[in-house]
């Protein structure tokens, strides 16, 4: 009889040891982040919000910190979190604190309640949200809704138009995963660039290549390019002014349009060919030519294209402002993301170029960006497709430091299928306006937790 | 390179073991009386903290292990077993940061054949106490697993296949003074490693990844008991602690034996 009751308890024991790691009723959350901010700041935005779990409740769901007595030894305390069924997520070195992951079928109310009263825990409480994830320190990214839209006034000028929250391209929380590599390089096919503007002076590679005036000095002296390439990878979290897309992507400008913003095909084909050998990684190109019958196409644009492409890079081109057929370069399709432009309530641009060519849409319309030194102000706002190209340029560049081995054609891919389809009430699916959708940089980048069996 | 040499040493051991016992063979006396078959049913489950890409990045692994164990005496004191079965493992939280979108498993149990060996040598006996030296290995695979990759515009699946081993050797104490009782520690090395592959398909998007995952502990101390229910039929229960750098894992083992040659299993 002994001999049974023994046994009858090493049974016992051991079902109830093995169940403490046996997966209770699956509750789905919003995801965690594991990955805490890079960088953390005391003013802007509140953008780690990531659920509806979170937005009620002002710490991380499922996570606690604890600290435990000194006097506790290390394996006994890895003991005492099994006993909670608490996986340890990490130690904040020094102080020994746990982060820890709770089981999924307690509150985090509950496990503190709980742990309160075991006399080896010295501290336990919530893992509280801090109001800044990934966010800049540049003062002026709160006007800068196409990053990151709360639902803001887009301007300080009374009667300015108001955001609507999250019609953004979720920058942010894609940050958390990547802000980009020094050694990815955005070519700007365009006016050229200020370089002496404080937010560019230290992004740029060299003066580039002027082929409007045929010598090695890209200088701006339109405006649109120093926007464009600001939109793109302006320097972020120096504290002044706004944030880039990429933040520390370099840039390297072609200068294709005077002064008037008018160029010739010959200097988007040179300049093309000239970046694609600099060894650039994602070509900008807001840009447009004249829209052309099938046949007077221009081959040695496409040419051109076809040249950088095959070298990996990534082309990104406006589709255009008459809201008309997509414009060349945009149209060439095999070799372009041809982008469309939102606007701050995530609703299509209504002069947005459409066509069967569109890929993707980003914000285009009231984009803060920088403006040339000599404009007088620093910083300024631009409107249309050519202020969408350089969001998804920005991305490109994000994914290439990422995953720097993919090729051109899987970037822009990806670039495609994260799209959010905001459209999809009127016209699920690709269509026309928006293509695939207006991009979201989180879901490019952030690691998909995936738990569904696929039948 | 580093696993192959681990198994390599392991297997070593293991042949060392028994080619020194079988040769002893001709010394012992009535081997066909001592020789048996016992066949148990094992469960086994434990929770191993591993590391990954490079041990830049950590992740606990928890497997639950069915197992048919055929356990046969060669003679007395060695024993070679064969083990066959299935497991349940859990590989939650490896990210894929290579394929064209990054993944993050919530998989939860995955299922998997077992297969795998042990090798059980009596070393000597002291005052009651049964010195000898074990030795397991054991190779999960993992069939194949398609899940939906969410959150996309467009339809995309994910196929994961993974596969570990694990390879465990070291002496084992039991105590025989008490009547059908027969209380046990053992302290082991430790090994587990494997991989994971993931192929992602997205419409004309497609990439592959394969992560190498390791055990971050090395060592495994386990307490139990044997019991004697009946002549041919026992049962066995350990509990096991395996520490690391930072940490402690933990895990636990009950099987239920039956032995088809009733003999008296003690040595005489």
């Amino acid at each position: 009889m002994k001999k049974w009751k023994t046994i009858g308890l090493i049974f016992a024991l051991f079902f109830l040891f093995i169940s403490a790691d046996v997966p209770q009723k699956k509750v789905e959350g919003p995801k965690l982040h594991k990955y805490r901010p890079v960088n953390f700041s005391d003013n802007l935005h509140n953008s780690l919000k990531t659920g509806p779990q979170n937005e009620e409740k002002p710490f991380v769901s499922g996570q606690v910190l604890v600290k435990f007595r000194s006097s506790l030894p290390r394996y006994m305390r890895q003991m005492a979190l099994t006993a909670y069924q608490a996986d340890t997520i990490t130690i904040i070195p020094k102080v020994d604190i746990y982060q820890i992951k709770i089981p999924e079928y307690t509150s985090v109310e509950e496990m503190v309640y709980l742990m309160k009263m075991n006399p080896f825990i010295e501290y336990v409480e919530p893992n509280y949200i801090t109001h800044i994830s990934v966010t800049p320190n540049d003062p002026l990214f709160n006007l800068q809704y196409a990053l990151s839209n709360t639902g803001q006034i887009l301007d300080y000028v009374p009667g300015s138009p108001q955001g609507k929250e999250s019609a953004d391209i979720h920058a942010p929380s894609g940050w958390e995963e990547e802000t980009g590599k020094d050694s990815v390089i955005i070519g700007i096919v365009d006016t050229g660039l200020d370089f002496d503007h404080p937010e560019l002076q230290n992004k740029y590679v060299s003066r580039g290549k002027d082929f409007v005036n045929n010598d090695d000095d890209a200088t701006d002296d339109n405006g649109h390019g120093t926007m464009v390439a600001s939109i793109a990878a302006a320097e972020t979290n120096n504290g002044i002014g706004i944030a880039g897309v990429a933040w520390n992507c370099k840039i390297l400008p072609a200068k294709t349009q005077a002064f008037d913003g008018l160029g010739e095909y010959a200097w988007v084909i040179a300049a093309i060919y000239w970046l694609a050998d600099e060894g650039v990684d994602v070509i900008n190109l807001s840009i447009g030519g004249p829209l052309t019958s099938e046949s007077e196409i221009s081959i040695l644009l496409e040419e051109s294209l076809k040249y950088a492409y095959s070298k990996g890079i990534v082309l990104v081109a406006a589709a255009g402002n008459e809201s008309g057929p997509v414009e060349y370069p945009a149209a060439f399709d095999k070799y372009t993301i041809a982008v469309a432009a939102t606007d701050y309530k995530d609703s299509r641009w209504i002069e947005s170029n459409f066509g069967l060519e569109i890929d993707v849409a980003a914000p285009g319309v009231e984009i803060f960006g920088c403006l040339p030194t000599w404009y007088g102000a620093l910083y300024g706002y631009g409107t249309g497709t050519s202020m969408s190209v350089p969001h998804v340029a920005g991305l490109a560049a994000l994914i290439k430091s990422l995953k720097p081995d993919l090729s051109a054609r899987d970037i822009m891919n990806i670039i495609r299928y994260s799209a959010d389809d905001i459209n999809q009430d009127l016209f699920p699916g690709v269509d026309d306006y928006i293509g695939y959708g207006r991009i979201n940089i989180e879901k490019a980048l952030r690691p998909i937790r995936i738990t569904k069996i696929r039948k | 390179m580093t696993h192959k040499r681990h198994l390599f040493s392991v297997l070593f051991i293991l042949f060392f073991l028994s080619h020194m016992s079988l040769a002893q063979r001709p010394q012992e006396q009535n081997l066909d009386q001592n020789a048996f078959v016992k066949f148990s049913l094992s469960a086994e489950y434990f929770s191993l903290t591993i590391g990954w890409d490079e041990d830049v990045n950590t992740s606990k692994f928890k497997s639950y292990l069915f197992s048919t164990n055929t356990e046969i005496y060669i003679f007395d004191g060695f024993s070679i077993h064969i083990i066959l079965g299935y497991s349940l493992s859990n590989f939650d939280d490896l990210i894929f940061r290579r394929l064209p979108f990054s993944v993050e498993l919530g998989t939860r149990e995955m299922g998997g054949l077992l297969v795998g060996s042990e090798i059980n040598k009596r070393l000597f006996y002291l005052s009651g106490y049964e010195i000898s030296l074990q030795g397991q290995f054991i190779y999960y695979y993992g069939l194949n697993n398609q899940w939906e990759l969410p959150e996309l515009n467009v339809d995309g699946t994910v196929v994961g296949s993974p596969n570990w081993t694990r390879a465990q050797i070291g002496p084992k104490i039991r105590y025989e003074g008490l009547n059908n009782v027969y209380p046990f520690i053992s302290a082991t090395i430790n090994k587990l490693w494997g991989t994971f592959t993931l192929d992602q398909y997205i419409q004309d998007l497609s990439g592959n990844e394969k992560k190498k995952i390791t055990g971050k502990s090395n060592f495994t101390f386990s307490a139990g008991s044997e019991f004697d229910v009946a002549s041919n039929f026992f049962v066995n229960g350990a509990l096991s602690v395996m520490p690391y750098k930072g940490g402690v894992d933990l895990g636990g083992m009950i099987s239920i034996q039956y032995v088809f040659q009733a003999q008296n299993r003690r040595a005489p």
